[in-house]
């Protein structure tokens, strides 16, 4: 039930931002706009980002959060933050522009960017538990 | 018109969280469950990917041909179709890190707003990160 739940949340944040406010939802281009220019454009990608942060906020008020501790080191945390940082960049787009936005409209490029970036994380994270 | 954009926006970035969170993608330990098929495989996360996908394709198809958004925006959408050597390098390297830590970017605001330390370790790396090929072309 929380993931159909969690996919309508997340359908449903693209699709306001999509049909009210003209824009893809795509965070790694949103933060990246944000640094350059934060007050661009009404400024606009301030006020999602503020939503995002404090949703966990909002939401604890209603339903209860998972509880969970993160075991990753800070040092793989750093290095992959860096590698996803730098992906997104060359690949115009990560998880949500791509996987769920461009996949939406069939956009070829996120197709394929989506079936690599699935493969890669996966390859990854079995070869490392093996390791 | 303006208020009503940066509201939208702001719901948007809010609704968007709440599906995170309510699915659990937020928490890096489901998703990293999601990429281990060959051990305690949980493959629930493919049903907030699919829905999450459809309600945007619908989203897309009500949009139509409009030129405006409905508060009177242009719609900005990408026009890339081109194939690169770029995007398979760029994907490829996004999935390393997302298969090591199983944090994506949306995720790792959630858990910034959560108060969790490993977000700030994950925006220290991503933050250069994004910017690492401007700053080689600004020279």
């Amino acid at each position: 039930m929380n993931y159909i739940l969690g996919g309508i949340g997340i359908g449903l944040g693209i699709s306001i931002l999509l049909i009210l406010n003209g824009r893809i939802l795509g965070v790694s281009g949103i933060i990246k706009r944000l640094i350059k220019n934060p007050f661009a454009e009404n400024g606009w990608r301030f006020l999602f980002v503020l939503g995002l942060v404090l949703s966990p906020a909002i939401y604890s008020n209603f339903f209860e959060t998972q509880n969970f501790e993160i075991s990753s080191h800070p040092l793989t945390l750093i290095i992959s933050g860096f590698l996803i940082g730098l992906g997104a960049s060359l690949s115009n787009g990560c998880t949500s522009g791509h996987s769920v936005c461009g996949v939406a409209r069939l956009s070829k490029r996120s197709i394929i960017a989506t079936i690599i970036m699935i493969l890669a994380a996966l390859v990854t994270f079995n070869l490392a538990k093996i390791i | 018109m303006s208020l009503s954009l940066k509201i939208s926006a702001f719901l948007s970035g809010l609704i968007f969280g709440f599906g995170l969170l309510v699915s659990g993608f937020f928490n890096p330990n489901n998703v990293l469950a999601f990429f281990d098929v060959f051990g305690d495989w949980m493959p629930g996360l493919i049903i907030t990917f699919i829905l999450s996908i459809l309600i945007s394709a619908l989203a897309f198809m009500y949009l139509g041909n409009r030129s405006k958004s409905f508060l009177g925006e242009k719609i900005n959408l990408p026009e890339k179709k081109l194939i690169s050597q770029k995007l398979f390098i760029g994907a490829s390297l996004f999935g390393i890190g997302w298969g090591l830590i199983g944090i994506c970017p949306g995720p790792a605001l959630v858990l910034l707003g959560n108060l969790k330390i490993e977000a700030i370790y994950f925006f220290i790396g991503f933050i250069p990160g994004i910017f690492l090929i401007d700053i080689i072309n600004r020279k």
